[in-house]
């Protein structure tokens, strides 16, 4: 069983209801296991005016940690693009991406253009 | 009055059947080398020819090795339920299960009154409240 692990906009179009997120979501929680960072989380919980709702969905996938294994692979996330001389346009992208990485799950996302660039990711 | 001659053959065949079911499933596994598990006769099925029964024994019992520590859990929740481990394994399929589909009953669940816009619009572009501060700044 795969770790999909939804970014924060893939979380909240699939609350918001949007067809082809809730299609796809339903087929991989019949197979795979659903988790979330424990940042898109917070995100989660900060947008969402009904606190039942985000209760029951964050309590509904599995969240994953930013832990050592992560902030190493953060780090090395923000050198490389350093390196190319790419303009990070949102940090908490490559916090989700190294999340990902360290627990070998498959990002989720409907903006894949936020992760170009990120080596090593795996996306669904 | 030929009922009692009948019967007795019917249960010596039926017998007979199930004895080389066994054989046969102790031979084959010898012949491949795995590891034997003990099946008695009485745990073979009826009504079913000696291949079948052979193939329905390989596919009643599976050996697996967990950690010690997955081990312990398990135990705990064998005996808290009252289950055999295989029950509890079911459990916890069961359970799983019922998770992914609460989480597709959550679907369509928030509408656009109840999303906050301006702290979205603020987290897509780095600065949400949790004061991630975008490093190319």
């Amino acid at each position: 069983m795969e770790k999909i692990c939804l970014d924060f906009e893939a979380a909240l179009e699939f609350l918001r209801g949007e067809p082809t997120t809730i299609e796809k979501l339903k087929w991989y929680a019949d197979r795979e296991e659903v988790c979330m960072t424990a940042f898109s989380v917070a995100h989660l919980m900060e947008v969402i005016k009904k606190p039942d709702v985000a209760h029951a969905f964050i309590n509904s996938v599995t969240v994953l940690p930013f832990d050592k294994k992560s902030a190493v692979l953060l780090n090395r996330l923000l050198s490389e693009a350093r390196e190319r001389g790419q303009q990070l346009k949102v940090f908490d992208h490559l916090v989700t991406a190294s999340i990902c990485m360290a627990n070998d799950a498959f990002l989720f996302t409907k903006s894949p253009i936020n992760y170009e660039g990120v080596k090593g990711l795996k996306r669904v | 009055m030929h009922g009692l001659p009948n019967f007795f053959g019917r249960m010596f065949g039926y017998i007979g059947c199930r004895w080389a079911a066994l054989n046969t499933f102790i031979f084959t596994t010898m012949l491949r080398k795995r590891f034997a598990l003990l099946i008695t006769t009485s745990a073979l099925p009826r009504g079913v020819n000696d291949l079948n029964v052979f193939n329905e024994c390989m596919h009643m019992v599976r050996v697996i090795t967990i950690m010690d520590d997955v081990y312990a859990e398990l135990y705990k929740l064998k005996r808290s339920k009252d289950f055999s481990f295989s029950q509890a394994i079911r459990y916890l399929l069961k359970e799983q299960s019922k998770e992914g589909k609460s989480i597709i009953g959550l679907a369509g669940s928030v509408s656009e009154i109840d999303i906050d816009r301006r702290a979205v619009s603020l987290i897509k572009r780095g600065r949400g409240a949790l004061g991630w501060k975008n490093p190319a700044d």
